[in-house]
């Protein structure tokens, strides 16, 4: 941990130029130390003791949406995203994170979540708790908090297709976002927690909707050593949706009339989890018609602005990075814009004047409304 | 910091918010600590070493020419010093804020403004990032056809202001080829828009005045640039010359031979065993050249036809397409850490000289031999290759390296100062002219009268004319302190 880990990429990045034209805050705020080269320059001067932290190096450090575009267009790969990560883990030890950022962190101590009590949404009919399900569906906190309408649309989605199914109460923060914002050892605890409920619930499925649990369940508890029973198969809702699809669990009656839907892919469901190709193809056969592609996708796109819960911890620099990402949609004159991560959808939303859906959402309007 | 300063600074600070919005100037240290450094070796060696950087009071980015405007005039009511930047990726600290003031950072100027199919050109505002114009280009079908290896970073109105060079620049030119008309800011705050043609004989034309001028003479607000349509067709070959004598004379029989060769580019020994070994395991003595060509499909066959004559008569082997098809799609590969030389702490820079065919292998030689034998002591390294041919020159692209430092400043700076002096030496006792596209800033200013000698009191009179305060990029050029 800290910042011998990242010394390379830092010793590499802190003089070059050459990706400061992808990063997603530079193109909003047009800052140099707002690229990937200016953290690393930033960094190495406070590790060479040419500087100390100032308030305004700690807000840069924290205004990066950790989408990884850097790392992705580089010739050489430079981890900058975990360069930023480790100097988040260096302003912590020193206690001087923003306080919207320590906010985070001490509501997750408090409640379990980073935005505390849960709003009482009605999911309708929901077994919570069950054992041993076909599937557990675990919404992720900033779903639960501002996109019930998505847990409506996946629970319905899970009705219709007569598995058996169980969500957790509570259900507490996987960890993701601690482990952005620079905590790593209570995100290895949360995910300890979470790992015993999942456990104890045994479920035969994992599904998701939010990218950052997915990764979490998939690639970080692996690495911190955390482990979910190996009969827990963990999947992205979008792959479960287009399995649901092929084993015909879900029959679509009809088609969508849209011809021009965009899919925005979310940064950590594409270029950090390789998934690209289930989103399309529901879409193509919720429509008819293939999505029309922005012009920066898949291993290219650009950040929506809410990554590393930037739409929440700093929702001005939030909303210029989704500004960017709206002006290249708009370039494609779409009807409706497609996503499947709930704070892409809440950035977008915030900047554009058409509608944003979760997948989810997108076949419950093909199933007909409630499926509950 | 005194408070009557502190104070003095507050009011300046409100005014310039007044003139482009609270959120538009920064006076924090993160970004003044990060601007402060480009490619140019000085600013890395200055951070290695712990030295104070000189650094402006503020930074404001404006977004419309008449923001320029307001804040080049303020400037001048307040006699502060102000120092245009684009994408700060220059060579020669250029953007360098020496002397402290405002910096002008461009890049918030970045509206394509018309796209004209007719006559194909682009108008668009100056700061820009190249790749970002020229993605937008060939979503519509065209391109600029310029593409300095600088292509991801660096600003249109960078380029103009050192007259850039791309690597297709055998057909499309410099940056002064590109450009039909510019819109600037003067220094005493009026607008200069040159005329809609460049190519007329109503005077002359004064927009040139500012490709090279690296912001010293005016702020480059706007530019309506030349644009070709992608092409139907884009084709390398390569082949391997027995000697670089022999590989200059093949290349300069393509040139003057009337073809349009796109991509010219021939490696010296050093390079060339450097490229074939990666590339094809090979351990062969000679030069590579590769050359290209694009456009429509026929006039592409036609032209690599005489080429190939000229080759297989000027005893080139040909080792095909695969080397320039590779090079042309790792391009930019080499300029990422760690293969760039960037992310070392070593001394370096490129010294690129232009000349005429007569002259320019003999540059090369007398260079070469400053450069390592001058500097045996330190194991300086001078590695070359001839990548931007006209029909009456070429120019090549020499990079100097030494490895070890010596730990001593003032011996490493003296090094350092005498490298540039004998590599300038080089090129101009022998008819060339130091560099081709890398900007002279301060890396070179110092040597602009040796390099002109009394002709460069003309620059200074025009720099005196248009501003009589030196309060525009001052000290860069050689055009003053
Ligand atoms: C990896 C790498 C590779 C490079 N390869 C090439 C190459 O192949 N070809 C090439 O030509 N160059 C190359 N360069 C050099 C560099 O890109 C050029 O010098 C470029 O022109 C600098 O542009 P910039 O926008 O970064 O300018 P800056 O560094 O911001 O400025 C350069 C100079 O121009 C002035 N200036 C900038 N914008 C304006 C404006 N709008 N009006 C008036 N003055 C202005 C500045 O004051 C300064 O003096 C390379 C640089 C790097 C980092």
């Amino acid at each position: 941990m800290g910042i011998q880990e990242i010394r390379e990429t830092m010793k590499n990045c802190r003089f070059c130029f050459m990706c400061r034209h992808a990063c997603p805050t530079f193109l909003a705020t047009k800052l140099d130390s707002h690229t990937p080269r200016g953290y690393a320059l930033l960094l190495s001067e406070i590790d060479e003791g040419l500087k100390e932290w100032s308030n305004e190096c700690i807000a840069r450090f924290y205004q990066c949406s950790q989408c990884g575009l850097c790392r992705e267009d580089c010739e050489f790969h430079w981890k900058e995203d975990d360069l930023v990560r480790h100097a988040r883990e260096e302003i912590v030890a020193i206690g001087r994170e923003p306080q919207n950022v320590k906010g985070i962190a001490e509501s997750v101590r408090r409640t379990g979540t980073p935005f505390g009590h849960r709003k009482n949404e009605s999911i309708g009919n929901v077994f919570k708790n069950q054992q041993n399900p076909d599937v557990l569906y675990f919404a992720g906190c900033s779903t639960h908090q501002f996109h019930p309408e998505v847990v409506q649309s996946l629970t319905g989605l899970l009705n219709y297709s007569g598995l058996s199914w169980t969500m957790l109460e509570p259900e507490i923060c996987c960890g993701m976002p601690l482990f952005d914002l620079g905590y790593p050892t209570f995100a290895h605890q949360q995910a300890e927690s979470v790992a015993q409920l999942l456990a104890d619930r045994n479920p035969r499925l994992l599904v998701t909707g939010c990218p950052h649990c997915y990764r979490a369940f998939q690639e970080k508890y692996p690495e911190w050593g955390v482990s979910l029973p190996s009969s827990i198969q963990v999947m992205h809702s979008t792959e479960f949706i287009d399995q649901l699809m092929r084993e015909r669990k879900i029959e679509l009656k009809s088609k969508l009339a849209l011809s021009r839907v965009c899919y925005h892919d979310p940064c950590q469901l594409g270029r950090k989890m390789g998934i690209y190709d289930f989103p399309r193809s529901i879409i193509h056969q919720v429509t008819g018609h293939s999505p029309i592609e922005i012009f920066h996708n898949r291993e290219k796109a650009e950040c929506c602005g809410a990554g590393s819960a930037l739409f929440f911890s700093d929702p001005g620099i939030s909303t210029q990075v989704a500004r960017v990402r709206w002006n290249r949609i708009q370039e494609e004159n779409p009807q409706l814009i497609v996503t499947a991560c709930q704070n892409c959808k809440t950035a977008l939303q915030g900047v554009s004047s058409i509608d944003v859906l979760d997948i989810s959402e997108l076949i419950i309007q093909v199933l007909g409304g409630d499926q509950s | 910091m005194s408070q009557d300063i502190d104070y003095l600074q507050e009011e300046l600070i409100h005014e310039l918010e007044k003139i482009v919005g609270p959120e538009r100037v920064l006076t924090d240290q993160a970004e003044k600590d990060v601007q402060s450094i480009d490619v140019w070796w000085i600013t890395r060696y200055w951070f290695f070493n712990r030295e104070p950087f000189p650094q402006p009071f503020a930074i404001v980015f404006p977004e419309c020419t008449e923001e320029v405007v307001r804040l080049v005039r303020w400037c001048n009511e307040h006699q502060v010093p102000y120092v245009p930047r684009g994408g700060g990726a220059g060579d020669s600290g250029g953007s360098w804020a020496i002397h402290g003031g405002l910096v002008i950072d461009l890049k918030r100027m970045d509206k394509i403004l018309e796209l004209n199919k007719k006559s194909l050109t682009v108008r668009v505002q100056s700061g820009i990032i190249q790749k970002h114009l020229e993605e937008y280009l060939n979503r519509h079908g065209y391109t600029m056809n310029h593409f300095p290896a600088s292509f991801n970073t660096s600003a249109l109105g960078g380029f103009i202001s050192t007259n850039g060079t791309g690597v297709l620049s055998s057909k499309y030119g410099k940056v002064s080829d590109m450009v039909h008309q510019l819109e600037v800011v003067l220094p005493n705050g009026t607008i200069f828009k040159s005329l809609p043609v460049r190519l007329h004989s109503t005077g002359p034309d004064y927009s040139r005045l500012f490709f090279g001028a690296e912001g010293t003479l005016g702020i480059i607000t706007e530019a309506l640039c030349k644009i070709y349509p992608l092409p139907e067709r884009r084709t390398f070959r390569s082949f391997i010359l027995p000697s670089l004598s022999e590989g200059i004379e093949a290349g300069r029989k393509i040139m003057v031979n009337g073809l349009m060769p796109c991509l010219m580019r021939l490696y010296d020994e050093f390079d060339t065993r450097h490229i074939l070994k990666n590339q094809f395991g090979l351990e062969q003595d000679g030069c590579v050249l590769m050359t290209g060509f694009d456009g429509l499909g026929k006039i592409v066959d036609a032209q690599m036809e005489v080429a190939l004559d000229i080759m297989q008569q000027s005893g080139g082997k040909d080792i095909g397409e695969e080397l320039g098809n590779t090079w042309w799609t790792n391009r930019y590969r080499s300029y990422y850490p760690p293969l760039d030389y960037i992310c070392e702490p070593w001394m370096t820079a490129v010294t690129d000289t232009v000349a005429p065919y007569e002259n320019i292998e003999k540059i090369y030689w007398e260079m070469k031999k400053a450069v390592e034998e001058g500097f045996q002591k330190w194991n300086a390294q001078f590695h070359a290759h001839f990548s931007h041919w006209y029909d009456w020159g070429t120019s090549f692209y020499p990079t100097f390296l030494i490895k070890n430092v010596p730990e001593d400043k003032k011996e490493a700076l003296s090094i350092y100062h005498a490298l540039i002096d004998a590599c300038v030496m080089a090129s101009i006792k022998n008819g060339g002219v130091i560099n081709e596209h890398h900007g002279i800033g301060l890396r070179f200013g110092r040597l602009m009268k040796e390099i002109y000698g009394d002709n460069y009191n003309l620059a200074l009179t025009i720099k005196n004319a248009l501003d009589p305060d030196h309060l525009l990029n001052p000290g860069k050029l050689g055009l003053g302190d």
